[in-house]
C-alpha cells in the first residue's frame, strides 16, 4: 500500500528501525565533529537566469520552443535586490546581455565557475571526509577541491582556474569557503552578469537535515563599487537513490563551436 | 595534433608544477633503485601492518596519487618471460638505471616542456597479471570487427577530418574512460581519492573524470541510463575497496589515453582499491566483456603519492583549438585542391597547415595567467 511507503523515519516497525539506524551509520550528524553536508543538493530557483530576477519571459531565437523554452519568473536572490555595479561594468553587462546567447560560457558548455555552479538547474554532490572536502557538479563533470588544510595564499597562485581556488574553514555550523584564482571569462547567470576577476566567500549553513542556506559575499572592486551578496536555500535531492550523473555537455557544444569549419557546415 | 592553446595549457600546468615542487636551478638528486617498490610497501614488510582509517572506521584511502611510477611497467608482458611476475635482479638493475636515467632528463637536464616522471621502480614484469601469460587476450571476432573504428581518426590517424566526430574523445575533451584515465601516459597521471561515509570520489587529473561511487548496496542505474564512465556502485571487503561498473555507453577504448580497441555496452569492470602503504594503493581491475575479449583479464598497478604532486584544473575544452584547426586546416586543404584542379595545377601534398584556425584572442583575457606580477597588480 502506498502509505506505507511514506512512514517517517523511526516508525515502530522492525524494518524501518533497522533502516533508520542503517541511515544513521551512513550519514552521521556529524563527521570529525563538524555539521556532515554530504548529499547531493541543488537550488530551485531562477537564479541561473538572472541572479537580479524579473517577469516570465520569451526568449525570441527560440520561437519553435514555443512554452519549453522561455525565461521562468522569480524573486532576486541579490541583497538589496540589483547588483552594485561601477558604470563600464555595466555597460559590459548589457552588451553581455545583448549578446546573449552565443558569448554565454554555458552556451559553449565553459565550466560554470563559483558561484554560478551552486545555482545552475543540475544537482551536485558534497562529498565530505575527514579532509579535504569535494564538490562534483554534474553540470560540464567538474569538480573542486576545497581545501580544509594546506591552505593556499590566494598570492601564491600561480594559475587561474575555472573554478578557481578554493580554501574551506569551519565558523561554528558553517562551511566557509574562500575562492580565489577563477579565471575572468565567467559569468554569473544567463543574463550577462560578470566579473573581473572576483573573489568569493562562500558559506554554507545546514538548516534542517535537507536543506542548507547557501550565501556568496562577491568582491571585485575592477567592476563592483562594494562587496555584494546572493543568498537561497538548496535543498537536498530526497530521491533515495539519487546520484551526480553525467552531463558532459561538450557534444552539444561542438555544432555551435565548429560547425561553420565542418565538410558540410551547420549554419 | 593538439595545437598552441592546448599545448600552451599543458606547459603552464608543467612549470607551475615545477615551482611549487622544487627549486628548478637545485639539481635534484638521482637514485638508483636497488628494491624493487612493491617490496617495500608497508604491508608487505610488516604483515600485520593496518591500513588507517577514517574516523568512521572505513580504511583510509584519501589522498593524491599518479600513475607515473607505473610508466616503466610495460602494459603487455614480453612473451619471453613468460608467466613471470617479477623480474630478474639484472632485468630489474637494467630498468632502475633506466628509470634514474629517465628522471635525471626530465628534472635536471630537460626544458619545461618535458614530461611527466614517477620517483619510484617496480619490478613486476607487466600490468596485465591475467591471463597468466600477462598479455592482454585474443579479441572476440566482433571485438575484431570493433578494432577498426570508422571514427576515432583524430589525432591518432591521418584523417580526413570532416565533422568533429572524426576526432578522439580526447582530442574532444570529452573523455578518455575509466581505464584510458589510469594507464600512466606522459603526463597527468594524477588522481584524487575523496571518502565520505557513503561515497567515494575518485576524481582523475586529465580531463578532470571523476566518478562518485555510492557504497549503500543500491543497485545499478537503470539500464537505459548509460554513460561514458558507466555507473558504478562499491562495497568494502574488508580492508579492500570493490567498485563493479556497468551502464557503459559503449563509445570508450580501453589503452593510454583511452585509444585502443572499443569495448562493448555490456562491459562489466571490476576494481580493487586496498592501501597497501602510507604512500600506496594497489589497484586491479578486471575487464569482463565477451563481445569484445575471448577472456576476462585483469590489470593491476600501484598509485603512489609524488612529492609535491599537485593536481590542478585540467580544463581542456575551454582552450581546446586542436578540433577547429584540424577542421579549418582540412577545409582549407579542400580549398586548395579545388584551386589546383580548376588551374590545372599539380595537386597540392596534404601539409598540417591551419590558416582557417579561428584567431586566437589577442588579450590575456581567454588564457590561464601565470604572471606573478598580474596577481599583484589586482
Amino acid at each position: 500500500m502506498l502509505l506505507s511507503a511514506c512512514a517517517p523515519a523511526g516508525d515502530s516497525t522492525a524494518d524501518a528501525s533497522s533502516d533508520a539506524a542503517t541511515t544513521a551509520a551512513r550519514r552521521p550528524a556529524r563527521i570529525s565533529g563538524h555539521p556532515n553536508l554530504n548529499g547531493v543538493w541543488q537550488a530551485m530557483n531562477t537564479a541561473y537566469w538572472n541572479l537580479e530576477g524579473g517577469p516570465a519571459q520569451a526568449v525570441p531565437e527560440f520561437w519553435r520552443l514555443g512554452a519549453l523554452f522561455a525565461v521562468p519568473p522569480g524573486p532576486s536572490v541579490v541583497e538589496g535586490g540589483t547588483i552594485p555595479y561601477l558604470p563600464d561594468a555595466l555597460e559590459q553587462r548589457n552588451k553581455n546581455r545583448a549578446a546573449w546567447p552565443a558569448n554565454d560560457p554555458e552556451t559553449k558548455c565553459y565550466r560554470a565557475g563559483i558561484p554560478r555552479s551552486t545555482y545552475m538547474p543540475y544537482p551536485f554532490q558534497i562529498v565530505q571526509g575527514d579532509g579535504d572536502i569535494m564538490f562534483i557538479y554534474e553540470y560540464a563533470t567538474s569538480n573542486r577541491t576545497v581545501r580544509m588544510t594546506n591552505h593556499l595564499d590566494p598570492k601564491e597562485v600561480l594559475v587561474d582556474q575555472w573554478l578557481g581556488w578554493s580554501n574551506g574553514r569551519w565558523e561554528g555550523e558553517t562551511l566557509v569557503v574562500e575562492v580565489f584564482g577563477q579565471i575572468r571569462d565567467t559569468w554569473l547567470d544567463r543574463a550577462g552578469n560578470h566579473h573581473n576577476g572576483m573573489t568569493v566567500e562562500e558559506r554554507y549553513t545546514p538548516m534542517t537535515e535537507n536543506h542548507i542556506w547557501y550565501e556568496a559575499t562577491i568582491t571585485d572592486p575592477k567592476t563592483f563599487s562594494r562587496p555584494w551578496k546572493i543568498a537561497m536555500p538548496l535543498y537536498r535531492r530526497m530521491e533515495p537513490d539519487a546520484e551526480v550523473f553525467e552531463y558532459k555537455c561538450v557534444e552539444f557544444a561542438e555544432p555551435l563551436l565548429y560547425g561553420e569549419l565542418l565538410k558540410e557546415p551547420i549554419k | 595534433m593538439h595545437d598552441s592553446g592546448n599545448v600552451r595549457i599543458h606547459a603552464v600546468v608543467w612549470f607551475a608544477g615545477i615551482a611549487v615542487g622544487a627549486s628548478a636551478a637545485a639539481q635534484v638528486p638521482i637514485v638508483v633503485a636497488t628494491v624493487p617498490a612493491e617490496d617495500t610497501a608497508a604491508a608487505v614488510v610488516d604483515p600485520n601492518w593496518k591500513a588507517p582509517r577514517t574516523s568512521w572506521g572505513h580504511p583510509n584511502l584519501e589522498g593524491v596519487y599518479s600513475t607515473d611510477d607505473m610508466r616503466g611497467v610495460p602494459r603487455d608482458r614480453p612473451e619471453d618471460m613468460g608467466t613471470r611476475e617479477k623480474l630478474t635482479p639484472e632485468e630489474f638493475a637494467a630498468r632502475a638505471k633506466s628509470d634514474a636515467d629517465e628522471r635525471d632528463r626530465v628534472l635536471n637536464k630537460a626544458s619545461y616542456s618535458s614530461n611527466s616522471v614517477g620517483s619510484r621502480t617496480f619490478g613486476w614484469t607487466s600490468q596485465i597479471i591475467d591471463p597468466p601469460n600477462g598479455r592482454m587476450p585474443p579479441l572476440s571476432a566482433e571485438g575484431q570487427a570493433r578494432a577498426r573504428p570508422v571514427k576515432d581518426r583524430g589525432s591518432y590517424g591521418a584523417g580526413p577530418f570532416d565533422t568533429f566526430e572524426d576526432f578522439h574523445l580526447y582530442d574532444r575533451c570529452i573523455t578518455r574512460g575509466i581505464l584510458g584515465s589510469s594507464f600512466a601516459v606522459v603526463y597527468g597521471n594524477g588522481v584524487r581519492i575523496a571518502q565520505s561515509p557513503d561515497n567515494v570520489v575518485i576524481s582523475y587529473e586529465m580531463l578532470a573524470d571523476s566518478r562518485v561511487i555510492p557504497l549503500d548496496e543500491r543497485p545499478h542505474a537503470q539500464d537505459s541510463l548509460k554513460q561514458y564512465l558507466g555507473n558504478s556502485r562499491g562495497h568494502w571487503e574488508g580492508d579492500t575497496l570493490v567498485i563493479e561498473t556497468t551502464n557503459f555507453n559503449g563509445k570508450t577504448s580501453i589503452g593510454g589515453n583511452g585509444i585502443g580497441v572499443r569495448h562493448s555496452n555490456q562491459l562489466v569492470l571490476t576494481e580493487r582499491l586496498r592501501r597497501v602503504d602510507p604512500n600506496m594503493i594497489e589497484y586491479r581491475a578486471t575487464v569482463d566483456d565477451p563481445l569484445t575479449y575471448t577472456a576476462p583479464w585483469t590489470v593491476r598497478m600501484m598509485w603512489t603519492t609524488q612529492p609535491g604532486y599537485e593536481i590542478f584544473e585540467y580544463s581542456c575544452h575551454e582552450a581546446n583549438r586542436a578540433i577547429a584547426g584540424g577542421l579549418g586546416g582540412e577545409r582549407n586543404y579542400e580549398a586548395r585542391v579545388r584551386e589546383a584542379r580548376a588551374k590545372g595545377l599539380p595537386i597540392p601534398e596534404r601539409l598540417p597547415s591551419q590558416p582557417n584556425l579561428a584567431p586566437l584572442p589577442t588579450d590575456d583575457s581567454a588564457f590561464i595567467n601565470i604572471n606573478r606580477e598580474e596577481h599583484e597588480r589586482r
